[in-house]
């Protein structure tokens, strides 16, 4: 017996150990790029690497906004990720609802096609959708980047149905009789009960959003309307090779910083499996 | 006015999915269909498009270009996605372990997953950089003189699959959901029985969670084929094109070179390829992939 208890200790030093490392290989990219955009441009050529440096140079990430205008890029990457997440929490709540609480006799057909369009790769939607946008006008505009939302998104339709699905339909038949018209059910009876589903949305919607770059890449033309993350590649560019390195690496972290105050905010829902449930299947 | 609120009850069903509906008619059938046809002509975007029939195919089919794309971008996909599925199951089970801060350690291994794309690419730029980035660096720690990761064409490839494991935290925590979705009394009965820590690693984890494991394999190859940013980031599909991923290759044509009508090709054979992967795929899994019956888990 004694000789399992030792086993076991073993084993979980042993597992320590391989996390750790693991871990801190995890984490080395982020000090390195921490460390790195408090440095004056010349000191990051020193040989050793030196991880704490000498004098903290906050100034590289006041200049982004003094210099750079990242004060007005980080607005327009809020206004747009607030426009999609406002489309896709609307929309996909109404279709969610149809596929869950609506009969109809094609209804399992429309939603395997809806399932399908999910495998679709974006690349071949892509540049269509760019040559209709440039025909309505829009090439030049943000619209492209959020009016896509207010059409809902597969992957979320899929979500929210199958969390609509768990609520007792013993309910939705009561508020029938009663007189509840459906959108009033969809309103205070079915999105009260699925918050979960739609904190998980919310999330997911704003790192994909705010973390996107081919959309704003392709779509925006104006200096003035850009969003962080292709401001971040012309920063890079616009004085490519010399000093760039510590101002692109500040403009680097402040880019992550919404993205893990989401997250962190948001952890308990995203981890709490809500996703896997149906996703499994 | 009656009339009208008889047809909208009568068709409830579709007037609450008319959003995606119209989404889908929009947004995806009907570019669909217009790209297929603007792939058999010849089109810059600014003057009206030329129908030139299948040219634009056999441009594609002639161009050396395409296929060394099309091989870096299969060479990359086919490579990361079973490391990237092997590494998280390991590191999911090692994460499921009851040790102290386990939260701690979960929430490290997703922080990766977290960051922009773009971010990605510019950090790991500065990482490989071969004199002053932190790789290199810590290589030299070891006695090892590391390559120059981006500019020299036989490390370009292994650069980038070393970079996309690092953000692999998204399936490793699907990966730990699965995990811990497996019935305990499953393990407790095959130990009982005697079964090794091996036997029951791949008589049960595996199996439990060979759903999971379909599912971030689908997605992997479908994002992988797809792979853009890296290459417009950090490298342009250099050095000597060794890594001209398929997708930048089609941004190209589209944005740089005006060839919409090539682009939309190149987008269809990319599509045709998707597809026949992911037949491959689901035929495979077919018989492997165990679903366990519970209610209402069903999709439809």
């Amino acid at each position: 017996m004694m000789g399992m208890t030792m086993k076991r200790k073993c084993l979980q030093i042993f597992t320590y150990i391989i996390i750790s490392i693991g871990a801190i290989l995890m984490l080395l990219p982020f000090v390195w790029m921490i460390s790195t955009s408090l440095k004056e441009p010349l000191t990051v050529y020193e040989i050793p690497i030196r991880w704490i440096p000498e004098v903290f140079k906050v100034e590289n990430y006041k200049r982004l906004f003094t210099d750079y205008n990242f004060g007005l890029y980080i607005f327009n990457s809020i206004k747009i990720c607030i426009l999609n997440i406002l489309g896709n929490v609307i929309s996909c709540s109404l279709v969610a609802y149809g596929f869950s609480f609506c009969k109809h006799r094609y209804k399992n057909k429309i939603f395997v096609l809806l399932l399908a369009t999910m495998m679709l790769p974006g690349v071949v939607t892509f540049f269509p959708q760019f040559i209709l946008f440039n025909y309505m006008g829009w090439y030049g505009t943000t619209l492209p980047l959020w009016v896509p939302a207010f059409t809902g998104s597969a992957f979320y339709i899929f979500l929210l149905r199958q969390f609509f699905l768990t609520i007792p339909s013993e309910l939705i038949d009561a508020a029938k009789m009663d007189g509840c018209s459906d959108i009033k059910i969809l309103f205070n009876i079915v999105l009260p009960m699925s918050k979960p589903a739609l904190m998980v949305i919310v999330i997911y919607n704003f790192m994909a959003v705010w973390n996107d770059f081919f959309g704003p890449l392709i779509y925006i033309i104006k200096e003035e309307q850009r969003t962080v993350a292709v401001a971040l590649n012309y920063l890079k560019s616009t004085y490519e090779g010399t000093s760039s390195i510590p101002i692109t690496m500040a403009a680097s972290v402040l880019l992550i910083i919404p993205s893990l105050l989401i997250y962190f905010f948001g952890q308990s829902y995203v981890s709490r499996g809500i996703v896997f449930k149906g996703v499994e299947k | 006015m009656l009339k009208i609120k008889v047809f909208l009850k009568k068709n409830k069903f579709f007037v609450f999915i008319a959003p995606w509906l119209l989404g889908f008619l929009a947004f995806t059938l009907i570019p669909m269909v217009s790209s297929l046809v603007i792939s058999f002509t010849e089109w810059n975007i600014l003057t009206p498009p030329n129908y030139v029939g299948f040219a634009n195919y056999q441009s594609v089919f002639n161009d050396p270009l395409f296929y060394k794309s099309l091989r870096v971008t299969l060479v990359y996909t086919l490579v990361s996605v079973p490391i990237h599925v092997c590494l998280s199951i390991l590191i999911a089970l090692l994460l499921n372990s009851e040790i102290k801060c386990i939260n701690l350690y979960r929430t490290i291994y997703y922080l990766p997953a977290v960051v922009s794309g773009v971010v990605v690419s510019l950090l790991w730029s500065w990482i490989f950089n071969s004199e002053f980035g932190l790789l290199n660096n810590l290589l030299l720690k070891f006695g090892i003189e590391g390559p120059r990761w981006l500019s020299d064409e036989k490390w370009i490839m292994p650069a980038m699959i070393v970079m996309s494991v690092w953000g692999i935290g998204g399936s490793i925590i699907m990966y730990l959901s699965g995990l811990q979705g497996i019935p305990k009394y499953l393990y407790e009965s095959a130990k009982l029985d005697g079964a090794s820590w091996w036997t029951r690693l791949i008589k049960i984890t595996i199996p439990s969670m060979s759903p999971v494991i379909l599912f971030t394999t689908l997605t992997g190859v479908i994002g992988g084929l797809q792979t853009f940013t890296q290459a417009y980031v950090m490298t342009n599909g250099g050095p000597n094109n060794e890594s001209l991923f398929y997708a930048f290759y089609v941004y190209k044509h589209a944005f740089v070179w005006k060839q919409m009508g090539k682009a939309c090709a190149l987008a269809w054979v990319l599509f045709i390829v998707i597809f026949i992967l992911t037949i491959i795929i689901l035929k495979i899994s077919k018989s492997k992939v165990y679903y366990e019956s519970r209610e209402g888990g069903d999709i439809l």
